[in-house]
Parts: C-alpha cells; structure tokens; sequence
C-alpha cells in the first residue's frame, strides 16, 4: 500500500499557511511544500512530484478549480489525489468540490490536532475505493 | 283640404285601434237612425194599406144599403108600398157614419180633395133623403102613378149619382193610397241607398284610413329601422326617435331610445373599462399575451416591447415559440379531462414555469412564464404572462456570491484562530500551564460557535429564500436515527450524557433527506446532551403513533422548558437564558431549522416539557408504503 509522503499544497493566506505547516510538521512525517496559489504550484508540481496534493478554492492568479483541471488534464499529474481545503463552505459547494474528482474536501475552519487523521482518513477510503 | 288635414292630424294623432272605433260608431249611429227611419215607413205603409181595406169595407156597405133602398122605391111605386121612415133613417144614419169614417180616415192623411169629396157625397145622400121623404108623402097623398114614376126616376137618378160618387170617391181614394204609398216606397228606397251609400263610404274610409295608417306605420317603421341599421353600424351619435303623438308606435320609440341609451351607456362603460383594463395592462412591466389554440398570438401589451424588443404589430399571428421555445403547441389539444401541458421538463415554482426567452436580435434572457387557458364563445385562449427575470436573476446571483464571500471571509480567519489555538492546545509549541489550557479551551470553543452560527445563518437564510436543496430517498429511519446518535457521541461525551436507543418497531419507510433528518437529530440529541444534568441518560424511540406516522422522541431529564418559553422556544435566536446561552453554546437558530427541515420533509416537530423535569421532542414523519 502506496504511503503519503510528500505534499504540495496551494494556499495564499499566510497565517493558514503557518498553521498547516506546523500541523503537519508536528502530527506527522509528511513532507510538506507550500505554495501561494495554483499557478506557483502548477510550476514545481512536476518537479517536486508529490504524492498529494492540497488546494485552497480561492487564490489570486489562479484558484483551486482552475488548478485543478489544469493537473488533470497534464498527463505526468492527473493521477496525484487532491484533496480541497475550502472556506466555501456551503453543502452545495462542498457537493460540487466532490463532483470535480478530488478524493476529499476539508472545511475551514479545521482542527489543526485532526488535520492529518483527515487527510489519512481520506486517502485511505480513497484507495480502498480504487 | 283644411278638414281633411285636420282629420288627418286626428287619425294620426290617436291609437289604430281608437281611430277605428270612433269611425265605426259613427257609422253605426247613422245606420241605425236609417234602420228606424225605415220600420218607421213600413209602419205607415201597414197602416194605410188597413185604412184603405177599411174605406173598401164602407164603400161596400154603401152599395148594399144604396141596393136595398132601390129594392124599397122600385116596389113603393109599383104596389105603393109605404117606406118605413125609421128604418131608412137608420140606413141614412150608418151611410151617413160610414162616409164620416172614411172622411176621417182621409182627413187624418190630410187630404183635403177627398174631404172635399166626402162632402158632395153627403150633399147626395141628403138629396137622397129628401126624395125618399117626398116619395113617402106621395105615397101617404095618394099621387098618381105618373108622379109616382117622376119621382122614382129622380131617386134613381139621385141613387145613380150616389153610386157614381162612391165610385169616384173609390177612385180617388185609391189613387191617393196608391200615391202615399209610392211616397212611402220612395222614402224607402230613399232610405235604402242612404244606408248603401253610408255602407260604401263606411268601406272607402276605412281602406283610406288603412291605407294612411299604412303609410304612416311604414314610415315610421322606416324611421326606425334605419336608426336601428346606423345603431348596428356603431353609430351613436343617432338623434333619439320622436314621434309627436301617443300612438303605439311612441312606445316603440321610447323603446328604441332606451336601448339606444342603453347600448351608448353599455359601450361607454365597456370602452371606459376596456380602456382602463388596457391601461393597467400596458402599466405592467410583465408580458401579457394572448394565443388561440395553435399558439398564434391574438393579443399584447406593450411590455413586449420592453421585454423582447419586437413590436407588437410585429408580433401578431406568429407563433408563441418564436418568443419561448420552450412552448410547443403542436401537440396541444384541448381535452375536457386531460388538461394536457404545454410546456414540460422545465423548473416549476409556484406554477411557474422558469425558461429562456428569445429577444428580437437572438439574446437569451430568463424568464418565468405562467398561462392560462380558458374558453371564450367556443374558442381556446390561452393567455400567457412572461416575467423578465434577469434582474431577478442578477440579483440573486450577486446575493448568492455575496453570501458565499461573507461566509468565507469569516472562515478565513476563523481557520487561523482556531488554527493556531488548535496547535498550542495540542501542545505542539510545549507543555502548558493548565490555566492557559482551560483558557484555550474556552477560545476553541467560541471559535467552534462562531463556525456553527456562520453555518446556522446560511441555512437560515437558504431556507427563507427557499433554496435549501433535499435529495430526497425512501429509506428506513431506523439506521439514520443510530447514524445520528453516533455523530452525537462524541459531543455528548463532553456532558457524561449517554444515549440509550429504545425502538418498538422493526423498521419504517420514510421519504426523507438523510443528510437533514441527521441535522435535525443532532441539533435535539446535542440539546438534550447540553440541557440534562451530567452523568444522566437521554433516551431515544422510534415508535409507530398512528398507522402512518413514525415518531421519534428524544427524552432528557434536564432542566425543562419554562411555559412562558414553550410558545417561541422555535423562534429564530430564542434562547431560555441568555447566560445559560452563553454557558452552553449554541446559536439560538438550530431549533428553527429542525422545524423548517422537518416541515419540508412533510413532518411535525413538537415536545412536552416541565421546568426541571426534563423535555421530550418529538419528530413525527410520515411512512411510506405503510400496508
């Protein structure tokens, strides 16, 4: 079974930044690289080939939708799992943040301690479901 | 020509029916008076014709009695026989009687030639006395025969005179019957043509009568029926009718006015309300029009102009679907017990139906069309109302996105506090001191508020704007009431609460939307958790109430619910304390969604509660398929 090790994620507020840095540096082995928005993540993506991949929805530049196709429509990353981190977070958009294909949506505000059960949490249902 | 205008003016001036009465009395009166005039003639003719038979009678007598004294004088002379004076007397007397009598009779008539006659017929019957005496005296003498004879010859001479007197008086008497009686006849007659002549005038003024009274009603009846043909032609500027007399034909008049009146007063009131109905129409930003049953439009006001840019003469006979294509009515047939639809497939709100409209230069708007079909002197009309709803749309969208801003602006930082606060409770930046633990705890919980109230507003406000979607399923409540227990666990763990399950049915089928119904029992089961005193259980059961309705009923033994609360404790930000609020959590809006959720699901929430005794909520839904 393939384990999460790198993850590169998009996120243009500073402070969320900080905390999910210190999240995941604390309460797990992940590495984590952290970019400003999609169209800075689209241009290490394949250099940093991550086995994740995390995306705020609204960014500057380009937002996490957008990104998104991007990633799944390049050949060398349409198969990294994405997962959503979202202040829209409404039941009708978190049903269409499902519908994109990413295996998961994590709400803000989340809890930082719980943060990286989650996204154990979803990778986990999302192999099981492969 | 004075008269006959002036009769003419009389005729015309009275009813048909007086005319003619008041001609035929006259005509009666005069006939009648005829008619006795002439009993009268025939009376007097009966009564001469008596008279006359009366006189032949005496003449008669006359003769007998002339006769018989022949008889007595022939014999006096041959055998001188004496006369027997007293008996000739008596004869003397009644021819002199019967001569008065028939003198009287023409002294009546006035006939003063007969009269005059009676009187040389008396002078002879005199004469005839005194020579009867004479003979007597002779006789008594004893004179010879030769005077004897002398004298009878006198006698006969004198009895001849009589006999031809009487003759002649006869005569006279005839003729002069034979005359009255003519003039009678004449009178008669006279009588007779009168009455034929009246008859024939009688005739002759009745056909002219009728033939003015014709002429008159046909004018008339032209006067109004060219009035009436100007009235069908729409003109109602027409003169009121005026015929100056009281004839029938100045009810016929009075009548037409009426209606004449009538019909202005009718049309004016039509055309008034038309008017206004047009106005109010042309007033209205939405499209109202009208379509026969092929789809071709009849009728619009003026916001087409507005709405698709076409104008109306422009619009006249097309086919609706030019403006919505969405309205097909080529299979439309109007059937009395299938109303059939016009326009499937399509988002329907309120009978409303949202669609896309095609303006005159090929842009797309949204609209929201609704219809309606009626029948109208056998024809289908189908009117249709077309909202713009673009602006409505806009605005909307813009209040969706504002929303959807708000709500992550807040988040937004909300994740870096909570973050953060996360972080050093879990101790990542070291071991705490437990007052600054107790203190993060607090901050983390408000933070957790803050994201539950942002949550409960957007439900709220989705649920007013009645855009909070379900997905609906048929499924059984039993594993979504233990779904809901299990996502409350871990709150009610902080409370030492615990749920116990108590179900007294196998399962039960409800339409309903899973995600909400566990909403719902996590807002109650939290409450419960909240409200009851630490280390208590709260009870749950799902029971079957009525054949067709499940309940489940969420029981704690808490606090209760004041009865000064009860009445609006499903108010929006109704909370029994305000500091018991503040101590517990919770944003005053959870139960107001339970009850909007449950509505929309069909179902009922309601409780029994008792201030310090506990409150039990129940959740009735309808079941599905219930045999």
């Amino acid at each position: 079974m393939k384990e999460v090790k790198k993850i590169l994620y998009a996120e243009d507020e500073p402070d969320v930044q900080t905390i999910v840095q210190i999240s995941v540096w604390s309460m797990s082995d992940y590495e984590i690289k952290i970019c400003d928005n999609g169209r800075l993540l689209l241009d290490c993506v394949e250099e940093y080939n991550p086995d994740l991949i995390l995306l705020d929805v609204m960014m500057p530049e380009m937002d996490g939708p957008t990104t998104l196709k991007n990633l799944q429509a390049n050949e060398k990353t349409k198969d990294i799992p994405v997962i959503f981190i979202t202040a829209k977070a409404q039941s009708h958009e978190v049903k269409l943040f499902e519908e994109t294909g990413v295996i998961g949506v994590i709400t803000k505000p989340f809890d930082p301690a719980a943060l990286c059960s989650t996204i154990k949490q979803l990778w986990d249902k999302s192999l099981k479901a492969s | 020509m004075k008269f006959i205008n002036k009769l003419q003016n009389i005729i015309l001036n009275n009813s048909i029916k007086t005319n003619l009465l008041s001609l035929y009395s006259v005509i009666i009166v005069i006939m009648s008076l005829l008619l006795a005039m002439m009993l009268f003639y025939s009376i007097d003719l009966n009564h001469t014709y008596n008279k006359i038979m009366l006189n032949l009678e005496n003449y008669n007598k006359i003769y007998y009695q002339i006769n018989t004294v022949d008889k007595d004088i022939y014999l006096n002379i041959t055998e001188q026989k004496k006369f027997n004076e007293e008996y000739y007397e008596q004869i003397i007397n009644q021819v002199d009687e019967e001569l008065a009598e028939i003198g009287d009779n023409f002294d009546e008539n006035g006939d003063i030639n007969s009269a005059a006659s009676v009187e040389i017929l008396k002078r002879t019957v005199t004469t005839l006395n005194k020579y009867i005496n004479e003979t007597n005296s002779l006789i008594i003498n004893n004179a010879s025969y030769a005077d004897r004879e002398k004298l009878l010859d006198e006698i006969t001479h004198i009895k001849d005179i009589i006999k031809d007197n009487v003759q002649e008086l006869m005569e006279l008497n005839l003729t002069q019957s034979q005359k009255r009686i003519n003039t009678i006849k004449s009178s008669y007659n006279t009588a007779l043509s009168l009455i034929i002549i009246l008859f024939i005038i009688a005739i002759i003024a009745s056909v002219s009568f009728l033939l003015l009274v014709i002429k008159d009603t046909i004018n008339k009846i032209n006067t109004v029926s060219n009035h009436a043909n100007k009235l069908a032609n729409g003109d109602l500027s027409i003169e009121s009718i005026e015929f100056n007399n009281s004839s029938e034909f100045q009810i016929l008049a009075l009548s037409f006015n009426k209606m004449k009146n009538n019909i202005k007063d009718y049309i004016s009131q039509l055309s008034s309300s038309e008017m206004r109905i047009s106005s109010i129409l042309n007033a209205l930003n939405d499209c109202i029009i009208t379509t026969n049953s092929l789809g071709e439009i009849e009728s619009c006001n003026n916001s087409i102009k507005k709405i698709f840019n076409y104008k109306k003469d422009e619009l006249i006979g097309q086919n609706i679907n030019k403006l919505v294509s969405a309205i097909d009515f080529s299979r439309y047939k109007y059937d009395m017990f299938q109303n059939q639809k016009l326009i499937k497939n399509v988002t329907i709100i309120d009978e409303k139906y949202q669609l896309e409209g095609s303006k005159k230069d090929g842009t797309i708007i949204p609209v929201e069309v609704s219809y309606n079909e009626v029948e109208f002197e056998g024809q289908r009309v189908i009117t249709f109302i077309i909202h713009d709803i673009t602006q409505h749309k806009n605005v909307e969208k813009m209040k969706d996105e504002f929303i959807s801003i708000v709500s992550h602006e807040l988040r937004t930082p909300l994740t870096s506090i909570k973050g953060a606060i996360g972080l050093i409770s879990a101790g990542v930046l070291g071991v705490l001191p437990e007052k600054a633990t107790a203190m993060l705890a607090i901050a983390n919980n408000n933070c957790t508020r803050l994201t539950d109230l942002i949550n409960d507003i957007l439900d709220m406000e989705k649920i007013k704007a009645g855009k909070m979607n379900f997905d609906f399923e048929e499924c059984d409540v039993i594993p979504v009431v233990k779904e809901s227990i299990e996502a409350s666990f871990e709150y009610a763990k902080q409370y030492n609460i615990e749920y116990k399950v108590d179900t007294s049915i196998d399962s039960a089928i409800v339409n309903i939307d899973k995600r909400r119904l566990i909403q719902v029992l996590f807002n109650l089961l939290s409450n419960a958790a909240k409200f009851s005193h630490a280390n208590s259980v709260v009870n749950v059961g799902i029971t079957r109430i009525h054949e067709n309705t499940i309940r489940i009923s969420v029981k704690d033994t808490g606090i209760g619910i004041s009865e000064e609360f009860q009445a609006q404790i499903f108010e929006s930000f109704s909370q029994a304390d305000s500091s018991d609020a503040r101590k517990k959590g919770g944003t005053g809006l959870g139960l107001s969604i339970a009850r909007e959720i449950v509505t929309i699901m069909g179902g009922r929430i309601s409780f029994e509660s008792k201030l310090n005794e506990g409150t039990n909520f129940y959740v009735d839904l309808p079941e599905k398929n219930f045999a």
